[in-house]
């Protein structure tokens, strides 16, 4: 599964734990500064826990936690490995061309 | 929930209203509250992606394979029924189509009717037919 850049915020912001609807936001706005609106939030959240990338705890007072799976960590990894060697390619071809 | 809230969650398909539903309702007002976000943006922004969700699980849906199927079927009748009344021209059709040409005793045309020979337009092509005296 092709990971959208939403998803992979939300999947890097809950690798660093268990996290509800409005902790995600506030944080991948802390390390991103993409600021998500409660629908575009809950579309990658809904399409994760499809693909068994999350999973909803038990509500917290009226808020659900929600934690990466181990497919999660893994579909991320893979993704932000891939990224980084693209970075890391195109880091080097633009030490190249100065 | 705010009447205007739960209005816009209708937009959203009911399997993502039950299971969501209660939770975008909790972060929209959280944020409203605690981050003096703009509630207008924020169920404009809502309604827009709850339409964006319809529209995506309606493409998936039988219905929309239902749809295309009648919509394919009648624009393959509509054509077929161009195709059937775009008949050639009939015999009857062609000797309307008739062209005189005046011919003077020296081959020059001065104005008194010597003879004259139809050319019958039929199909695509001119064929001469025979002349008249």
């Amino acid at each position: 599964m092709q990971l959208p850049e939403r998803s992979v915020l939300v999947l890097t912001s809950l690798a660093g734990g268990d996290k509800h609807g409005y902790a995600l936001i506030k944080d991948v706005e802390a390390f991103s500064g993409v600021v998500l609106s409660p629908g575009t939030l809950y579309g990658a959240l809904a399409r994760l826990e499809e693909g068994g990338f999350v999973e909803r705890l038990d509500a917290d007072d009226r808020r659900y936690p929600y934690r990466l799976t181990p497919a999660g960590r893994a579909a991320l990894a893979e993704r932000l490995a891939e990224s980084a060697r693209i970075a890391s390619l195109g880091l080097r071809r633009i030490a190249l061309a100065e | 929930m705010d009447r205007a809230l739960a209005w816009v969650l209708l937009l959203y398909p009911r399997h993502m209203r039950r299971r969501y539903g209660q939770e975008i309702a909790e972060l929209t007002r959280d944020l409203i509250r605690l981050e003096r976000r703009s509630r207008v943006r924020l169920l404009a922004s809502l309604a827009v992606h709850g339409l964006g969700c319809r529209m995506a699980r309606f493409a998936r849906t039988r219905v929309a394979t239902a749809v295309a199927v009648t919509t394919s079927v009648a624009c393959v009748a509509f054509v077929n029924m161009g195709a059937a009344s775009a008949k050639p021209p009939t015999p009857h059709q062609a000797t309307v189509q008739v062209r005189a040409v005046a011919h003077g005793p020296a081959g020059r045309a001065d104005g008194w009717w010597t003879s004259h020979r139809a050319v019958v337009k039929h199909g695509s092509g001119l064929e001469p037919r025979a002349a008249r005296r």
